[in-house]
């Protein structure tokens, strides 16, 4: 069972388009939401330092939870601290939200409360002065249960403070003076109302809001959404999903300007909308096949009314798709799934109004229709013994077309407005898998597969750049057990990248081939159990890529075949090498059973190359590593139910031979070590 | 249940093979005429000895590709930005015939050091004065251009990372923010 997961979840991941034969997403069952701990404080602390940035969250938090109330308090710090780097900066972050709820204020299905949202933010800059902004919400909300359904109210005083002018360090300096802005929000939540009537189900919830500060910036949405399910005798079952948000009005928030400085600025007000509605059909197995059918229809418009200039975003995209699907039932003599998915799109920019000025009728050339097909066909078959196949298919293609050609006199000139950007796009993807040996000792399966993209303009405005990529890949995979405490597990395989132009003679003169790449792996991992608790884990990684091009004769005019003469090849051009190699050795203790030890090191040697054209030979490239030394420590609990967990990992590359180039341009060499610390740590009690 | 699953995957693979669902349309081969109407041609041939093998603006200018006038070096533009400018270039001036009414001259400054190869190891500078005519401007357009390119080992091209336009006029005829406004013809 555990090698047929392997293959499925293998191929899963390698094919494209994987969820044209799964059921949508927007009809699935909306799950029950899990009650959490009735009381209790916890603890979380997570450090990750590489080379010199430091990213580090702290979170502390308390909840009581008795039959008259409800009380909860977190206080969580983040600090991404970025030193002796170009960047250079330090953001702090600190969260105080709570709540406090008294449960059966007036009635019995009726909770009152009162919530607060205290928020900091400092970001500050080596040689800029940096912002603060500090916010709080805070105000009562109201829980009523009517007919078994839940319903939020809250609202309540929003207030933000901020000034863009702070210093690295608050202590130094008294700052400009600060500013604000006071204001409130409302607010009303529906969550997930379930009602069975008859054979269906329908599930339901909503929200709504509005917060306004000051009189610049006001704001308000919607969000609803609606499943039905409907059974029938014959099992099959009929599902609709309808889904809408509306959004109209601006904010403010916290941005950085091109000088680097951050301020706090009003975004321009901004009305938005988004309808989505799907049904489809689910059927019950009949012959040993399920079968699937859904339809979908979307439409979003967004614009910035008070604007006009921002014409980007007044656009509105009408999108339709129906999907058909198909698979075995489980337990088959077989596996099989797969799907056909069309959808056709149509974008309209400048929707609500006619173009007038140039620049208008320019953005009127984005209008753009889009037709989609895509299909995925994948099939698996398992014996018992181990001993199987697996195969997956995908193809999309991606179409677009600009219909807008206008002729129009604009500031007293004639002149035609049309989108040459034309494009076809196709994508296919084979990925098969053998396992053909399994045995208590053994198990050897061989994997390969293709892939093509074709990029393709239809317009001769573009077509130049029209081009094919294929790749091709092999591998083998083999794991042994020669002693009962030895594991030796070996991969390795190789891969091909082609490109090809569609017109090949446009590209003779200047010559301009296609790429060309290649890449080669082998890894080799042991382990051996040297007592009960104890182990000793080894690899060795060696991974070999290049990339350039190939010449041929089709990518060269006629002038220097005829200077050339017979002396001529075709060849594949290497621009540029690398030969990563890699071998760790360590030892894994387990001092009690849900805790691992890991201690060990690696030893890393990175060859960069890359064809000078001068100097006709291979050069060191800027971001070879050279040779690196990396011992480390690991920590991992694997209990469940345990009171803490922790992970963690420290490690520290050293530069052996200062090779490393990359800050140093006249290649003299520079050192490149650096700590890598990653911590994580839980506690709850 | 084979008598499902079998005709199945043969109307898949027909949809595939036999009704061209899976394959491209029919396209035009490429326009001689597409890649100079602007005469970028010249920045590199007219002084080194180099030239853009592909003269699109998606491959001439590079990744990361930004524009930036003298007059306001606080705002620089992005690649996308410029190609909008430069093909919104194209679609302003065609006249009536829908002919390519303007034209842009690029010439070394002959009081600069005079640069014939550049070194493909490094990020290289040309200096290039510009004038841009047409019948439908009421003047001639001057200014310069410093460019900053770098040579695409794997793609074998030269590509423009970096131009800072120094026009005579505010803001300059290839910034993205210049308000066409030609006369009739």
């Amino acid at each position: 069972m555990m090698r047929r997961a392997a293959i499925l979840v293998a191929l899963t991941s390698s094919v494209l388009f994987a969820q044209v034969n799964e059921w949508p997403v927007q009809l699935s069952i909306p799950m029950p939401e899990e009650a959490g701990d009735s009381a209790g404080v916890g603890a979380q602390t997570s450090q990750n330092l590489f080379e010199k940035t430091l990213r580090s969250r702290d979170l502390v938090y308390l909840t009581r939870n008795d039959s008259a109330r409800y009380f909860e308090q977190q206080a969580q710090y983040d600090l991404t601290y970025d030193h002796g780097t170009p960047r250079n900066f330090r953001d702090q972050y600190l969260n105080l939200d709570g709540a406090l709820w008294s449960k059966r204020l007036f009635l019995r299905s009726c909770q009152a409360g009162l919530t607060w949202s205290p928020a900091l933010r400092l970001k500050t800059r080596q040689d800029t002065l940096g912002v603060f902004q500090g916010d709080l919400d805070v105000g009562p909300s109201i829980l009523v249960h009517p007919l078994g359904v839940s319903i939020r109210v809250n609202g309540g005083l929003s207030t933000r403070l901020w000034n863009s002018e702070v210093a690295e360090h608050l202590g130094q300096t008294p700052q400009a003076d600060f500013s604000s802005r006071t204001g409130f929000f409302v607010g009303a939540e529906l969550a997930n109302a379930y009602r069975m009537l008859g054979g269906t189900a329908a599930f339901a919830s909503g929200e709504a809001y509005a917060r306004a500060l000051g009189e610049q910036t006001r704001l308000a949405g919607t969000l609803a959404s609606l499943r039905i399910v409907k059974g029938f005798p014959t099992k099959d079952s009929f599902f609709v999903a309808v889904a809408d948000s509306f959004l109209d009005g601006d904010n403010a928030q916290l941005s950085e300007g091109v000088s680097g400085k951050s301020g706090f600025t009003d975004e321009p007000s901004i009305v938005e909308h988004a309808l989505a509605v799907t049904g489809g059909i689910r059927g019950t197995p009949r012959a040993h096949v399920v079968p699937g059918l859904a339809y979908a229809f979307s439409v979003h418009s967004k614009k910035y009314p008070w604007d006009p200039s921002i014409l980007d975003d007044v656009k509105r995209r009408t999108t339709n798709a129906l999907q058909v699907l198909l698979r075995t039932e489980e337990g088959f003599l077989f596996d099989y799934s797969g799907g056909i998915r069309f959808s056709w799109e149509f974008e309209d920019w400048l929707y609500d109004r006619t173009p007038d000025t140039l620049a208008e009728y320019s953005k009127n050339t984005n209008d753009v229709r889009t037709f989609r097909a895509e299909m995925v066909h994948r099939v698996s078959k398992l014996f018992p013994n181990g001993v199987g196949a697996a195969y997956a298919y995908a193809v999309s293609r991606n179409s677009r077309t600009y219909p807008v050609h206008d002729t129009a006199r604009v500031d007293g000139v004639q002149r035609v407005f049309q989108n040459t950007g034309d494009h076809d796009e196709i994508i296919q993807r084979h990925d098969a898998q053998v396992m053909f040996y399994v045995s208590p000792r053994c198990s050897l399966d061989v994997f390969g597969g293709g892939a093509s993209h074709l990029s393709h303009y239809l317009r001769g405005e573009r077509s130049l750049s029209n081009m094919k990529n294929r790749m091709y890949k092999v591998g083998a995979r083999a794991c042994v057990y020669p002693l009962t405490r030895l594991r030796v597990d070996q991969t390795f395989g190789g891969k091909v990248e082609v490109g090809e132009y569609e017109y090949a003679s446009y590209h003779a003169d200047p010559s301009d081939p296609p790429p060309y790449s290649r890449q080669f792996y082998s890894r080799l991992n042991l382990e051996c159990r040297l007592a009960p608790r104890v182990a000793l884990k080894s690899s060795w990684n060696e991974m070999y890529d290049d990339d350039g091009y190939w010449d041929s004769r089709s990518y060269r005019d006629s002038a220097y075949l005829d200077s050339v003469g017979s002396s001529y090849r075709a060849s594949y051009r290497i621009q540029s090498k690398t030969w990563d190699h890699r071998v760790s050795l360590s030892v894994v203790v387990r001092p009690v059973a849900e805790l691992s030890v890991e201690v060990g090191t690696e030893a890393r040697d990175v060859y960069a190359r890359e064809f000078d054209d001068v100097k006709r030979a291979y050069v060191t490239m800027p971001y070879d590593e050279g040779d690196g030394l990396i011992p480390f420590i690991a920590v991992s609990d694997a209990g469940e139910g345990s009171p803490w967990s922790v992970e963690g990992r420290v490690a520290a590359r050293i530069d052996v031979n200062r090779s490393y180039i990359l800050r140093d341009p006249l290649g003299k060499g520079a050192s490149l070590s650096y700590w890598d610390v990653r911590l994580l740590v839980n506690l709850r009690f | 249940m084979r008598r499902l699953i079998v005709p199945a995957l043969l109307v898949a693979t027909a949809l595939h093979l036999q009704c061209g669902l899976f394959a491209p349309r029919e396209g035009d081969p490429p326009l001689d005429t597409q890649t100079n109407l602007l005469s970028f041609g010249d920045i590199l041939s007219n002084g080194t000895s180099e030239e853009f093998p592909k003269l699109n603006y998606e491959d001439m200018l590079g990744d990361g590709f930004v524009y930036v006038s003298s007059y306001d070096l606080a705002h620089p533009f992005g690649r996308t930005d410029e190609i909008a400018r430069l093909r919104l270039i194209e679609q302003t001036y065609l006249n009536s015939a829908r002919q390519f009414t303007v034209a842009v001259a690029w010439e070394p400054d002959t009081s600069m050091p005079h640069t014939s190869t550049l070194n493909k190891m490094d990020t290289v500078s040309l200096y290039r004065v510009y004038a841009v005519t047409s019948p439908q401007l009421p003047d001639t357009l001057r200014g310069g251009a410093t460019f900053r390119l770098v040579y695409e080992d794997i793609r074998n091209a030269w590509t423009i990372v970096y131009w800072k336009d120094t026009p005579e006029v505010e803001p300059g005829f290839f910034n993205p923010g210049f308000v066409d406004a030609p006369l009739a013809l």
